[in-house]
C-alpha cells in the first residue's frame, strides 16, 4: 500500500494495527511521507481548534429568538456578544432622553395652557360649576337684574333677568316651582320676601342668582305701590347696582376651601432608559409604561398612596438553564405595585403664581413580578385648578431580582409625566 | 419544571409543538446543542460572515417551522445541516464568488473573523476549493461527522465522500505547503 493511501485511512480512522505499523515504519525513513503526515496533522489540529473557537454571535441568536417570539436567552459563549454592560456617559443618556423630555414637557405645557385658558374664561364669566348643585343656569355678574313689574292682571311680578340672554326673562318666570311671581296675591307683599327667603334656604350654591334672591328676600315691599310704575322702578330691589346687590365670589377663597380635598387619583407615563446603559435594545415603549396611583392627603404637604402599573426593565444577567449558561438579555414588561409617599412644598409662589407650581418629591417601595422595586421622583406639579394637577418629574427606579441565588438589579433613569385629579 | 437536558433531540423536537413556555425551553436546549455546528458549517461553506449569519438564522427559523408540522425527525443535527446546506447551495447559485489565486495573500489578510494566521490561511484555501470538496471537508473535519452521516446529508456515496475529503485535504495542504513548513518550524 502506498503511504498516501495509508495516510488517508489513518486520518479517517480506518487503518488497522498492521497498517499503522507499516505506515509508521514508512514515516521513520521517508522524509516526504513524514512531512505530509505532519502537515495533515497540523491542518486537522488547526481545524478542530478553530471549530471550538467559533460560536454563533449573540445578535444572530437574538434575531432567531426574537423572530420566534421567544424572550429567551442568548448563548453566553458568543464571542461577539458585548456581554458587559457598557457604562454610558451621562450626557449620552440625557441626549437620548431629551426628545422624550421635550415632548412630554411640551404636551404638559399645552395641556396646562388649554386648561388654564378654559378655566380663566370660565371663572371670569361664570360661577364655578361644582357649586351649581341646583342652579339651572349661569349668571354673569354684570348681567343679572331684578325686575319688579306690574302684570296685566294687577299682580306684582318679580323676576330676575339674565340680561345676557335676550328675549328670556329668567328661569323663575318660566318655572312654576321656582317662580316668585304670585299671581292673585299682589297685595300680600310679605309673601314675596318669605318666598325669596325660602328659596334662599333651599339653594346651596354660591351664585349670583342666590345673591340676587337674597336682595329680594331682604327688600321691603310693604309700601310698594304696584300701580305706580315709578315706585316699582325706584324700589331698591329693582335698582341695578352690581356693587350693592351682589358680591363676586372670592375665587381664591374657593380654592382654599377646595384644597382640602383629601383623595386623588393619578395617572403617569414613564419614559426612561437603563442607567447605566446595557446592551439590551431600546426598552421604553410609551403606552406600556404607565402607572395609576391613589393618594390620600395627610396634610397640605404630605400624601401617601398606593401605586400600580406596568413598566419595562432591561435585564442582562447570566442564568443556568438546562445545564447551559445563558446570558439573558430581555426587556420584559412587569406589573408592579406598592406604597408611595409624596412631599409637596407648602405655600409656593413661583412666577407670581401662588400654589400653582408646586415642587414635590416622592418615593415608592413595592414589588414587581420578578422582584422588588423602588422609585424616587423629583419634580413639580402645575395646579391650574385645585382639582387637577399636571405633573412632570425626573424619575429613577431600581428593580432588584434574584437569579440563581444571586441578587442583580436593573436601574432606570428618565422622566415621568401625568395628571392628578382630586375629588 | 421539566429538565430538558435529559430529553433526546427527537423529544425536544416534538416539544416544539407544545405551548409556548415549553416550546421556548425546548428550542433553547436544541439551539444550545446544535447552533455551533450549524454556524460553523454556514461560515465555512459561505466564507462571508454576513451570508453565513443570514443562512444560519434562516436555518433555525425553518427548523422551527418544520417542527410545527407533524414531522418526526430522529437525526436533528443532520436535519439542521440539510436545511443549512440547501440554503447555502441556493445562495451559491445566486452568486458564485471566485478568488483568483493571485489574490490569495491579500484575501488571507482581509479575513477578519479569525484570530490566527493559520486559521486565516486555511479559510482562504477553503474558498479556493470547489463547493462539493469544501463541503465534504467541512462536514468531516470541522463537524466531525462520519462518512455515513455525511452521506445522509449530501446523498453522496461513501467512497465518493472519502475521495473528496482526501483530495480536499491534499489541495489545501498543497496551497498552504510553504506556510505549513514555516509554521512547523
Amino acid at each position: 500500500m502506498h503511504y498516501k493511501n495509508a495516510l488517508q485511512q489513518y486520518f479517517d480512522g480506518e487503518l488497522d494495527e498492521v497498517g499503522e505499523d507499516i505506515l509508521f515504519g514508512e514515516l521513520a525513513h521517508n522524509h516526504d511521507a513524514r512531512r505530509e503526515f505532519n502537515e495533515h496533522t497540523k491542518l486537522r489540529a488547526a481545524m478542530q481548534k478553530e471549530r471550538s473557537a467559533l460560536t454563533p454571535p449573540a445578535q444572530a441568536a437574538g434575531a432567531i429568538f426574537g423572530a420566534l417570539g421567544y424572550d429567551l436567552p442568548l448563548p453566553v459563549h458568543a464571542p461577539n456578544a458585548p456581554l458587559s454592560g457598557a457604562v454610558a456617559a451621562s450626557s449620552g443618556v440625557f441626549l437620548k432622553l431629551l426628545p422624550y423630555a421635550l415632548t412630554s414637557l411640551l404636551s404638559a405645557l399645552v395641556a396646562v395652557g388649554i386648561f388654564a385658558g378654559f378655566t380663566n374664561n370660565y371663572f371670569e364669566n361664570k360661577v364655578s360649576a361644582p357649586f351649581r348643585n341646583s342652579v339651572q343656569s349661569d349668571y354673569k355678574a354684570s348681567d343679572v337684574k331684578t325686575i319688579i313689574e306690574k302684570t296685566d292682571n294687577d299682580s306684582l311680578s318679580i323676576f330676575i333677568k339674565n340680561l345676557s340672554e335676550k328675549n328670556t326673562k329668567d328661569e323663575f318666570s318660566k318655572s312654576k316651582n321656582n317662580s316668585i311671581i304670585t299671581n292673585g296675591i299682589s297685595n300680600d307683599v310679605p309673601s314675596y320676601s318669605l318666598k325669596a327667603q325660602k328659596m334662599l334656604q333651599e339653594r346651596t350654591e354660591d351664585s349670583m342668582l342666590k345673591k340676587q334672591i337674597a336682595v329680594i328676600a331682604q327688600s321691603d315691599f310693604k309700601n310698594l305701590n304696584i300701580s305706580d310704575p315709578k315706585s316699582l322702578k325706584s324700589h331698591p330691589a329693582n335698582t341695578y347696582s352690581k356693587e350693592n346687590m351682589f358680591q363676586i365670589p372670592d375665587l381664591k377663597q374657593t380654592f382654599e376651601v377646595e384644597m382640602q380635598r383629601d383623595f386623588s387619583i393619578e395617572m403617569r407615563s414613564i419614559i426612561a432608559t437603563s442607567f447605566p446603559e446595557n446592551s439590551v435594545a431600546a426598552q421604553t415603549e410609551l403606552l406600556k409604561n404607565q402607572a395609576v396611583a391613589g393618594f390620600y392627603k395627610l396634610s397640605d404637604n404630605h400624601s401617601i398612596g398606593l401605586e400600580s402599573g406596568q413598566e419595562q426593565f432591561a435585564q442582562e444577567y447570566i442564568k443556568n438553564i438546562n445545564g447551559h449558561n445563558w446570558t439573558v438579555r430581555q426587556n420584559p414588561l412587569y406589573w408592579y405595585g406598592g406604597i408611595t409617599y409624596r412631599f409637596s412644598l407648602p405655600e409656593t409662589e413661583i412666577f407670581g403664581f401662588k400654589n400653582v407650581i408646586v415642587p414635590f418629591t416622592q418615593i415608592f417601595a413595592g414589588a414587581a413580578q420578578t422582584g422588588y422595586l423602588g422609585k424616587s421622583l423629583l419634580g413639580f406639579k402645575i395646579v391650574p385648578e385645585s382639582r387637577v394637577a399636571f405633573l412632570i418629574a425626573a424619575e429613577g427606579s431600581m428593580l432588584l431580582y434574584n437569579v440563581d441565588g444571586l441578587w442583580d438589579n436593573s436601574r432606570k433613569l428618565g422622566f415621568s409625566y401625568g395628571v392628578n385629579v382630586s375629588f | 419544571m421539566q429538565n430538558f437536558t435529559a430529553f433526546s433531540d427527537a423529544e425536544l423536537f416534538k416539544t416544539l409543538r407544545q405551548p409556548k413556555a415549553e416550546a421556548e425551553r425546548a428550542f433553547a436546549e436544541l439551539y444550545a446543542r446544535h447552533s455551533q455546528r450549524v454556524y460553523v458549517y454556514c461560515l465555512k461553506i459561505m466564507g462571508e460572515e454576513a451570508d453565513a449569519l443570514d443562512i444560519f438564522q434562516t436555518t433555525f427559523l425553518k427548523f422551527h417551522a418544520a417542527a410545527q408540522s407533524e414531522k418526526n425527525i430522529e437525526n436533528i443535527p443532520a436535519y439542521l445541516l440539510r436545511i443549512a446546506r440547501n440554503l447555502c447551495l441556493d445562495k451559491k447559485r445566486e452568486f458564485k464568488p471566485t478568488v483568483p489565486f493571485e489574490d490569495f495573500h491579500g484575501a488571507a489578510r482581509d479575513n477578519s473573523y479569525e484570530n490566527t494566521e493559520l486559521f486565516a490561511l486555511i479559510n482562504t484555501a477553503l474558498e479556493l476549493l470547489e463547493i462539493e470538496y469544501r463541503e465534504a471537508l467541512v462536514l468531516h473535519e470541522y463537524e466531525g461527522l462520519s462518512y455515513n452521516e455525511i452521506a445522509e446529508i449530501t446523498g453522496d456515496t461513501i467512497p465518493a465522500l472519502k475521495n473528496r475529503v482526501w483530495r480536499a485535504k491534499q489541495k489545501i495542504r498543497n496551497i498552504l505547503s510553504p506556510y505549513l513548513a514555516d509554521l512547523t518550524k
